[in-house]
């Protein structure tokens, strides 16, 4: 039984077949991204796709989803409303439960509002949710049931004309890895961007290279870390720290530090 | 469909091979594919009946009824650990793997699958319910060697374990290369098990209120 299960398992996941506990429900867009204006009314729909021989019971909300420390890409749900950069109650979805039909497919409208004050960048999630079955249970003794229920959906981008793109690279320090630093997203808006640092020596050449990817929400902070070459040889180095933000000027930072034979590693100057 | 343009591009890729040897004249021949990345996720839920015994070997898998997680009414164990200390504690005869695919597609990057708890019940005046006495081991699972397939022999590569109640996030980058499983049982506190149960977990015991405790797992891939 447990080889029949899994080469099911491995059939959907492998072969696109559905899967076994849960029809699948596959939508036309991963993604929406749009540019808005204040006051601007948009509708539009998403397409669900039923690929399975049975009906399903879809719940289609809207919530709010944010980046998460490490801010290394990593999503979290949030209550509708929750985030600064909520769709909030400017967004909405009908029909907001129905039946997708076996095989079949079905559009949902989703309408945003975006507000006459609107500035920068909002944020959500359409979420598609299915259900399966609550355990039924007879009242007796210590009795125990768990439903599942799984949902997705597209993520919704929208920013209007009139966004603030700004970022910070913070100071850099010596920590026992190699260097540590951070950047700040000053601005009103999702930055998506990668840090670019590169270690050369006093000829110039470069020693190390380090980039890391980070997805800053507005008002946030995220850390990086260079690590030093183990074999580094005492001298004077300079650490270049680029950070490209998409539709803005990149930042710049250069720090220039020593490595004494000791092997202590000390910051000389840093500048923008 | 897709299997069946598959087929093709395999047999004109075939064709153009063996075209290209036949005259002999060595052409470098361009591959490629596409795999169309997923928008949507499939929970598959396993029953595991545990035999009432901690050792997985005697297991046996089934596809649990509806996706949903019964655990049943709970029936009292007892024992001596070595200390000669007599323990009791209620325990169901099934705990549940819940396998994440993504059944349209490639694993997309860039996105977590992200677990949560709610819609707690217990009966009037429990102080706990399933979110402090369950738990989710979460594990990479994955075929080690090329024959583990045919063989039906997964390796489990344990992220963590977590009492219900805390939810989780695990990024797509940490499951590349398999997938997602979830061993959702009832807290049992044995000392020997691997992973233990995580601090705060609290076993069913005789003093623990009868009647329905139930709730809902909520996963999302955002």
């Amino acid at each position: 039984m447990k080889r029949k299960f899994l080469f099911l398992i491995l059939s959907a996941v492998i072969l696109n077949v559905t899967p076994l506990a849960f029809a699948q429900v596959t939508t036309d867009k991963a993604e929406v991204n749009l540019i808005v204006k204040p006051s601007e009314k948009i509708t539009g729909s998403i397409v669900l796709k039923n690929t399975s021989n049975k009906d399903i019971l879809v719940k289609a909300y809207f919530e709010d989803w944010t980046y998460v420390e490490p801010f290394d890409g990593r999503r979290e749900p949030r209550p509708l409303g929750s985030t600064p950069w909520s769709l909030g109650g400017s967004a909405s979805v009908t029909p907001s439960e129905f039946i997708l039909p076996a095989l079949g497919k079905f559009p949902v409208i989703y309408t945003i509002n975006v507000p006459a004050d609107a500035e920068g960048g909002y944020y959500g999630i359409l979420f598609l949710e299915r259900g399966s079955a609550v355990p039924k249970t007879t009242g007796a003794g210590r009795e125990v049931g768990l439903s599942v229920k799984v949902r997705t959906g597209p993520l919704f981008f929208l920013e209007t004309k009139n966004k603030n793109k700004k970022a910070k690279i913070g100071d850099i320090s010596v920590v026992k890895e190699g260097m540590q630093g951070s950047v700040l997203n000053e601005g009103n808006v999702l930055l998506i961007s990668k840090i670019s640092c590169h270690i050369m020596n006093a000829k110039g050449l470069v020693v190390r290279r380090v980039e890391h990817q980070r997805y800053l929400p507005p008002g946030e902070e995220a850390s990086f870390t260079v690590s030093l070459p183990g074999d580094l040889s005492p001298g004077t180095y300079t650490l270049l720290i680029n950070y490209a933000i998409k539709e803005s000027k990149p930042l710049v930072k250069e720090v220039e530090f020593t490595k004494d034979d000791s092997g202590e590693i000390k910051i000389l100057r840093q500048k923008d | 469909m897709k299997l069946g343009i598959l087929s093709l591009a395999v047999c004109a890729g075939l064709s153009l091979l063996l075209c290209s040897v036949a005259l002999a004249a060595p052409a470098p021949i361009a591959a490629s594919t596409l795999l169309n990345v997923a928008t949507d996720i499939s929970a598959a839920v396993s029953q595991i009946d545990s035999k009432g015994t901690a050792t997985p070997t005697d297991d046996t898998w089934a596809i649990a009824p509806g996706g949903a997680l019964a655990f049943g009414t709970l029936s009292l164990k007892t024992g001596t650990d070595p200390m000669g200390r007599t323990w009791s504690v209620f325990l169901p005869q099934y705990y549940f793997a819940i396998d994440i695919g993504f059944p349209d597609g490639g694993m997309p990057s860039g996105k977590s699958i992200v677990v949560a708890y709610g819609s707690d019940v217990r009966p009037p005046g429990a102080t706990s319910g399933l979110g402090d006495k369950a738990t989710i081991t979460y594990c990479r699972t994955y075929f080690a060697a090329p024959g583990d397939w045919e063989l039906n022999k997964t390796t489990d590569a344990v992220i963590e374990k977590k009492l219900l109640k805390d939810g989780n996030t695990v990024p797509t980058s940490a499951i590349t290369g398999g997938w997602l499983r979830m061993y959702v049982g009832i807290v049992t506190l044995d000392p020997t098990a691997v992973p233990v149960d995580p601090a705060g977990a609290q076993i069913f015991s005789p003093s623990d209120i009868t009647g329905t405790y139930s709730g809902a797992v909520t996963i999302s891939l955002v």
